[in-house]
């Protein structure tokens, strides 16, 4: 009897510690699974594309076939003129948080900071939730090694299901470093 | 389902031989074209040559898989697809393109959750110049490049 009741209580715990239907998985911003519109051009950044930068290496002394050093990021900024430039990705799963910093990251050992203002949009079969889900907010300028980046929005406690949720910029200046979403896996 | 992340399974495109040397991974995948090159440095296996390809059985067991490579301003179009189409990926075949502004390695080319009843193949193709006309014919021909440094692949049974 007490066999027993000691093998049930074990099978307990451990059916407690394996299951986990959804885990959080983190893809940054140059991950392919990325979805940027309009693309990725730092030519035109100012006129709604996208520009991937890293923080320690400067456009200013750009030369093709410099590596990536530092915090890698995608920035775009909102012109009223024109369509807001989204990112947005694809997945199974409950949710999706995108992360961040308001403004522009810049590069070198100060940054930019600024203001920023986000929509979340949600795409899927028989979805009847929230649309233009927005959030905002404010960088202010301090030394690289001070910042973090912070969530830029964000969906959460949908139904187990196939997405496709998207950030867009609706004004101000974004810099996007990475998405966190709840992927289920049954 | 019982979920086991916390042992990925790690595939590399190369492998050291009984001498020491880095080489190709055979077991990786079925590699077809002259251009798959080892890069020590990197330790990755790139190619530059169009319509390079490579045939990777999955197995069974698996609940996610991360393919990685580098992306850079010499990097191409590549198409993938995954045989049989997986409920949780919106396009099971697709090109994608392995272009940015500065070089960074290992970075997520095709991430996606799988049926770990099902038995997948991917296949990778690489398609040459990413597109993007530099009005020079050299930059042109040189913006081809395609590599792989792993797939991760997360299975029920591991862990």
């Amino acid at each position: 009897m007490l066999n027993a009741m000691w093998a049930f209580a074990l099978a307990l715990l451990l059916a407690v510690h394996l299951q986990a239907a959804t885990i959080p998985i983190t893809l940054d911003s140059f991950s392919l699974n990325a979805f940027y519109s309009p693309g990725v051009n730092g030519s035109l950044v100012r006129t709604g594309a996208w520009n991937a930068s890293f923080t320690e290496t400067s456009w200013s002394t750009y030369v093709r076939g410099t590596p990536g050093v530092g915090q890698g990021y995608h920035y775009a900024s909102y012109n009223e003129t024109r369509d807001p430039p989204y990112v947005m990705y694809d997945f199974y799963g409950t949710g999706i948080e995108f992360f961040g910093y308001w403004g522009h990251l810049g590069e070198g050992k100060t940054m930019g900071g600024g203001a920023g203002a986000s929509s979340l949009f949600v795409q899927a079969a028989g979805y009847s939730g929230a649309q233009n889900i927005r959030f905002k907010g404010r960088t202010t300028a301090r030394t690289m090694n001070t910042a973090q980046p912070v969530s830029l929005g964000q969906v959460k406690g949908l139904t187990a299901g196939f997405y496709t949720i998207g950030l867009r910029v609706t004004d101000g200046t974004i810099s996007f470093t990475h998405a966190v979403f709840d992927a289920d896996f049954g | 389902m019982e979920v086991a992340r916390q042992n990925p399974v790690f595939r590399s495109p190369v492998k050291d031989n009984e001498l020491g040397e880095l080489v190709r991974n055979d077991d990786f995948g079925n590699w077809t074209g002259s251009g798959w090159t080892v890069v020590p440095e990197s330790r990755v296996l790139g190619t530059n040559i169009q319509n390079d390809s490579v045939l990777i059985d999955l197995g069974t067991g698996n609940y996610w898989m991360n393919l990685k490579g580098s992306v850079g301003t010499y990097g191409s179009v590549f198409r993938y697809a995954l045989s049989p189409s997986p409920a949780m990926l919106y396009d099971n075949a697709d090109t994608r393109r392995t272009y940015t502004p500065w070089e960074v390695s290992n970075v997520s080319l095709l991430a996606t959750t799988l049926n770990p009843d099902v038995r997948y193949t991917l296949s990778l193709e690489t398609l040459n110049n990413n597109g993007w006309d530099y009005g020079v014919q050299e930059l042109n021909d040189a913006a081809n490049w395609f590599d792989i440094s792993s797939i991760e692949l997360w299975n029920k049974d591991t862990g």
